[in-house]
């Protein structure tokens, strides 16, 4: 991520340039609510805040692009993942760089029984959105989008991609997994008393995709039904468990067959944006 | 039976089935159905998208189709069904309302159903406990105390009951027990959405649908926060501003939302200033000419009325008020008045003076003005309960359609007003089956001969069976029944199904605490779970839910929509239509003399394809069919009347909804409307009229423009209550919690109520994020902690409190006063003062 921050002219670049703006914006606006400033009522029109972005640019300051004028760029099966593998993209890192700095092995049971554990723990049941495992914004889509737009990953910390393409209300389907408003002092024991118990019992994660031969590329196991962006489990970035053995590779379903009976769209209608 | 349309016999495609066969037929017929919507829908999408398979095959999963038990956008839910169990919920990508797409409720309502405190046996309170006692015991005492208390019995229903389960219950009171005290909770929710639609169009119900949210360029959020409380339709809006689509937001509201974090204006205003506000939108479009006079001139009238309970402002109308009511002028429906009067009196609502009243600037309200100046623009305006829960909610919604229809911002997809509903069927039930003390199905009312008539011949039961004399709403209802029968409280016993009246009522202690110390007064209770009305009651008969029964309701759009049982319900719990079946057939059995029609047969009677009657009231019998077809079948000539045509039963099976008036174009074609009272798609509006309001009050297809003054609130905030203190729900609570507080993933996420208070407030009162306070009103205290700068943050002087949570339901606090002409209680502003507590640290009792 560093890298790409710092290669302003690639694709990528302009993709951090944007986030770091975001992040920027973000900061100020959380700065200006702590210390109890008056934020502006109402806000601008379209016409006052291209204004406000130009005066910016007098200002010596970066443009801020708006939220929106993003968006084509990250639709799209695994369009993120498409733009990662460009060398220019990464500052540069090859393929071969790659391949040396994740490894080539396929995880091993125990990783992958672990990464399985770990999603099943936050999902009700195979398909179900997962909770969002840290505090969140409770106002704000873009405090996400910094994040899990590419995804990325911080020491053992694992920010996933998205999996599905940029919806705009994140917290229509992602609520917090520990409470978010203060609840008078309580421990967590004792708001886990308030819960009432529930016997679901939700559908168990799908095993492995069948083979039609040792050494065959697996078949997806899974519906993509909001999962067309195989980077965000199967990435490089992603969990070891679930990681690609080979994340350079950016066309999934080239050798990775979805299956037509899992899946209510075999094949995404959509086709890629074009320049992707 | 003589009635001119006969119920059909029972199912005739599956009585030998089991429920694994019922589920095959159903996902066979549904993919019949799947062809035509794909054909319907290939010009709008992508042509050349492959066909799908219905749902994900997963080893051992069938899937099925049901809407989501939660709110009133109506989502198309797959249900994976494993082991006689809910395993895996999918959103539903043939459904039109979500398109694949569900919130974390509707991802999560599969949960719901396993709570591990389902209730599973019928109980009876002996010695102030809730006892173990058998199904014919139940219903024996039931149908005795039903038949002992005659007109003191009440039934109190739900948004949430189906159309037959409303069907059922309306036909016992109004046909079987002539008694009319029958009302539902949609009275809480949606009841000034009604009357608002009745006094502006003559007839209920929104004329345009969904479909506007992928049309407007405009959306006005009229006191509405859809990001949590609809959020799947928010996510149709601000999803197009992502794809970078232009849609102007215009959140209107005492608070800061997630909504208005999207929003590009937000106008905060003090409470009732939405009443100013729209004044000033319709004082600036006549003094500025914009008023659209081809749509006014051929399509509007211009009412008023002089309201008797006299909340017109007293200082500026009374001349004018005096003057109706002269004329008699009173009521829902009022009386004409010219454009000329109308706007003499709008000229007092000059923007100056619209902004004292509102605290919204006047460069806001000129602005909001200029868009519905603007003809080009396609205008959406969303209201729900910010609007409906307001003691002059009936003025507010009528305000709502005067913006549009005064400015010709009406008709056109994308442009004009569209109500929402909080639950699945307030429409489909409450509304179109009228489960309400003045109403019958298909918009007649008790009070109308004619009416009354009509159903007692459909009926087959004798002339004069139905009483003439509305019933009691749902306050009226639950005050008459706390109050002790020596001081006149004349209602002995209320059996309530599919809502929580010991959480959701206002004012709770007055409305319905008391009744638990009477012991002349007894409470029956269906319900799913343990909740503070069953607490109450006397006898709790357990209940089925959701995909455990069959089921047809009706969204915010007038999309019918049907479902089919997938699972058993747990232990002894069964269905409410049952329970309500089984309890008149008691009633028949002991003699009631109204449980008997014209010929003497049993008014629930249903014959085999034999001539054979179905003995429906034993529960096998029940349960190895499928009688929901009846009485929908049944029911559906009744929507005729007012032009509300429901789609036939087995079309609602093999579609995801359909949109009322549904007509059949040629033998065995139907098409739904999305735009009422349009030409273009509106079948019952004559060629060449472009539109026609054809229920008008005038009788001249006119729609007609209100003169509705602003009022101040009911309660204002005065020294010793300085705050005002509006409640409502979160993202991941429905309504009082029931079901949503049993899923963990929900529960976890918000495990309990709060103090939402503005910032600087707190800072006066040197309260900080997380301590617990005591919120004090006329009514009682609470203790709650504070959330500052959480999820949303009210205007200065403003207070919020979530009202899932039942350790702490805030409805104790709530003020009862109700809208005159809807009967709707106002839970939005009760006055309130935050104490301190002496630990600031604060306990947790």
């Amino acid at each position: 991520m560093i890298q790409e921050l710092d290669s302003a002219s690639s694709p990528g670049g302009r993709m951090g340039g944007l986030l770091a703006a975001l992040a920027l914006g973000l900061g100020v606006a959380g700065f200006l609510i702590a210390t109890g400033v008056e934020l502006p009522a109402s806000r601008p029109d379209d016409a006052s805040r291209g204004a406000e972005a130009s005066s910016g640019v007098a200002n010596g300051t970066a443009e801020a692009q708006r939220y929106t004028e993003i968006v084509p760029s990250s639709m799209g099966k695994n369009a993120a993942r498409a733009a990662s593998v460009e060398p220019a993209a990464l500052g540069g890192v090859t393929p071969n760089e790659l391949m040396a700095r994740y490894g080539s092995a396929a995880p091993t049971p125990g990783e992958r029984g672990a990464a399985l554990v770990g999603r099943s723990m936050r999902r009700a049941y195979a398909g179900a959105p997962p909770v969002v495992p840290h505090a969140i914004d409770q106002l704000g889509t873009s405090a996400c989008v910094v994040c899990h737009s590419n995804g990325m990953k911080v020491g053992d910390v694992v920010a996933p991609a998205m999996s599905h393409g940029l919806l705009a209300s994140c917290t229509q389907c992602h609520v917090e997994e520990r409470g978010a408003p203060p609840v008078g002092g309580m421990t967590a024991t004792q708001i886990r008393g308030l819960l009432a118990e529930s016997g679901f019992e939700g559908q168990a994660e799908p095993g492995e995709g069948s083979r039609a031969w040792q050494g065959a590329p697996p078949t997806i196991p899974h519906s993509t039904w909001m999962r067309q962006a195989c980077i965000s489990c199967h990435g490089g970035e992603s969990e070891a468990g679930l990681s690609s053995s080979h994340p350079w590779r950016a066309s999934c379903t080239q050798c990775h067959a979805p299956s037509a009976t899992l899946d209510q769209a075999p094949i995404p209608a959509t086709p890629l944006p074009a320049g992707q | 039976m003589t009635i001119d349309s006969k119920p059909l016999n029972a199912f005739p495609a599956l009585p030998e089935m089991d429920r694994r066969e019922v589920v095959r037929f159903a996902a066979l017929t549904a993919a019949t159905g799947l062809a035509g919507s794909l054909a319907a829908s290939a010009s709008a999408q992508q042509t050349d998208a492959p066909p799908r398979p219905e749902a994900p095959e997963i080893d051992g999963v069938e899937w099925n189709k049901a809407p989501c038990r939660f709110c009133g956008t109506g989502c198309h839910v797959m249900v994976g069904v494993k082991g006689n169990k809910v395993v895996a919920i999918a959103g539903d990508r043939e459904a039109d309302v979500n398109k694949g797409l569900l919130c974390v409720k509707g991802y999560h309502v599969g949960s719901i159903l396993y709570g591990a405190d389902r209730l599973t046996e019928p109980m009876l309170r002996k010695n102030g406990k809730l006892e173990k006692i058998s199904w014919e015991e139940a219903v024996d005492i039931a149908a005795r105390k039903v038949m002992d208390a005659g007109q003191g019995f009440g039934l109190y229903l739900s948004g949430q009951s189906t159309i037959p389960e409303g069907y059922i219950g309306q036909k016992l009171m109004k046909a079987g027990l002539s008694n009319n005290h029958i009302d539902a909770n949609a009275r809480l929710c949606m009841a000034s959405a009604v009357t608002g639609f009745i006094s502006t169009y003559g007839v209920d119900e929104p004329a345009s649908c969904f479909d506007d949210l992928e049309n407007c360029d405009v959306l006005i959020l009229w006191g509405n926060n859809p990001a949590e409380m609809h959020p799947v339709l928010w996510s149709r809006v601000i999803d197009r501003v992502a794809r970078g689509e232009k849609v102007k937001i215009i959140d209107i509201g005492t608070r800061r939302t997630r909504t208005t974090e999207h929003a590009d204006m937000h106008l905060s205003m003090q409470a009732n200033g939405d009443l100013a506000i729209a004044n000033a939108i319709l004082h600036i479009l006549v003094k500025e000419g914009k008023v659209n006079e081809e749509f006014v001139s051929k399509h509007c009238s211009f009412r008023a009325s002089h309201n008797a309970e006299g909340l017109s402002h007293p200082l500026v109308h009374d001349e004018f008020t005096a003057r109706l009511a002269e004329r008699g002028a009173g009521g829902l429906k009022g009386t004409a008045i010219d454009r000329k009067d109308f706007e003499e009196l709008i000229d007092y609502y000059t923007p100056e003076r619209c902004s004292e009243m509102s605290e919204v600037p006047v460069e806001q309200l000129r602005e909001l003005a200029a868009l519905f100046a603007d003809p080009t623009l396609r205008i959406t305006s969303l209201w729900c309960m910010g609007v409906n829960q307001h003691t002059a909610g009936t003025a507010m919604n009528n305000m709502i359609h005067n913006v549009h229809l005064i400015s010709g911002h009406w008709g056109r997809p994308g442009d004009g007003p569209q109500s929402l509903t909080g639950q699945p069927s307030a429409c489909g039930t409450v509304r179109e089956v009228g489960t309400l003390a003045h109403a019958l199905p298909g918009g007649r009312l008790v009070a109308n001969d004619g009416h009354r008539a009509d159903c007692e011949a459909r009926w087959n039961v004798p002339a004069g069976r139905i009483a003439s004399k509305p019933g009691y709403h749902t306050v009226k209802m639950f005050e008459q029944f706390s109050k002790p029968t020596s001081e006149g409280g004349d209602i002995s016993a209320v059996w309530v199904q599919v809502t929580n009246p010991g959480q959701s009522l206002p004012n709770t202690k007055k409305l319905i605490n008391g009744v638990k110390a009477q012991s002349d007064k007894f409470l029956i209770v269906s319900e799913v779970y343990p909740t503070a009305t069953t607490e109450l009651a006397d006898l709790v008969l357990p209940a089925a839910m959701w995909v455990e029964k069959d089921g047809v309701v009706g969204n915010s759009e007038r999309r019918t929509q049907q479902w089919f049982r997938m699972v058993d319900p747990p232990g002894q719990a069964r269905d409410d239509a049952w329970q309500l079946i089984a309890v008149s057939r008691r009633l028949f059995e002991l003699g009631h003399a109204g449980l008997r029609d014209k010929d003497g047969n049993w008014l629930f009677q249903q014959l085999d394809e034999n001539g054979q009657e179905i003995e429906i009231w034993k529960w096998d019998v029940w349960k190895a069919n499928h009688f929901d077809r009846n009485f929908f079948e049944e029911y559906r000539p009744f929507t005729v009347l007012k032009h509300k045509n429901v789609a036939p039963y087995d079309l609602l099976v093999e579609k995801r909804g359909m949109r009322w008036p549904v007509v059949e174009t040629s033998p065995g074609e139907y098409r739904e409307t999305r735009w009422r009272f349009v030409e273009e798609d509106d079948p019952f509006v004559g060629e060449g009229a472009r539109f026609a309001f054809y229920h008008s009050t005038s009788g001249d297809d006119r729609a007609q423009i209100w003169f509705r003054p602003w009022e101040p609130s009911q309660e204002t905030c005065e020294d010793e209550f300085p705050l005002m203190m509006s409640t409502g729900r979160v993202l991941e609570h429905w309504h009082t919690g029931t079901m949503t507080r049993r899923v963990p993933e929900l529960a976890r996420a918000m495990p309990g109520t709060y103090l939402e208070m503005n910032r600087k407030d707190a800072a006066d009162r040197g309260i900080s994020n997380g301590e617990m306070v005591r919120v004090v009103t006329k009514r009682g205290s609470m203790k709650l902690p504070v959330w500052l700068g959480g999820r949303a943050e009210p205007r200065r002087g403003h207070v919020f409190v979530p009202f899932f949570d039942e350790a702490q339901p805030i409805n104790e606090l709530t003020l009862d006063a109700i809208d005159p002409y809807s009967k709707q209680p106002d839970y939005k502003k009760s006055a309130v003062r935050v104490e301190r507590l002496a630990d600031p640290k604060g306990g947790t009792q």
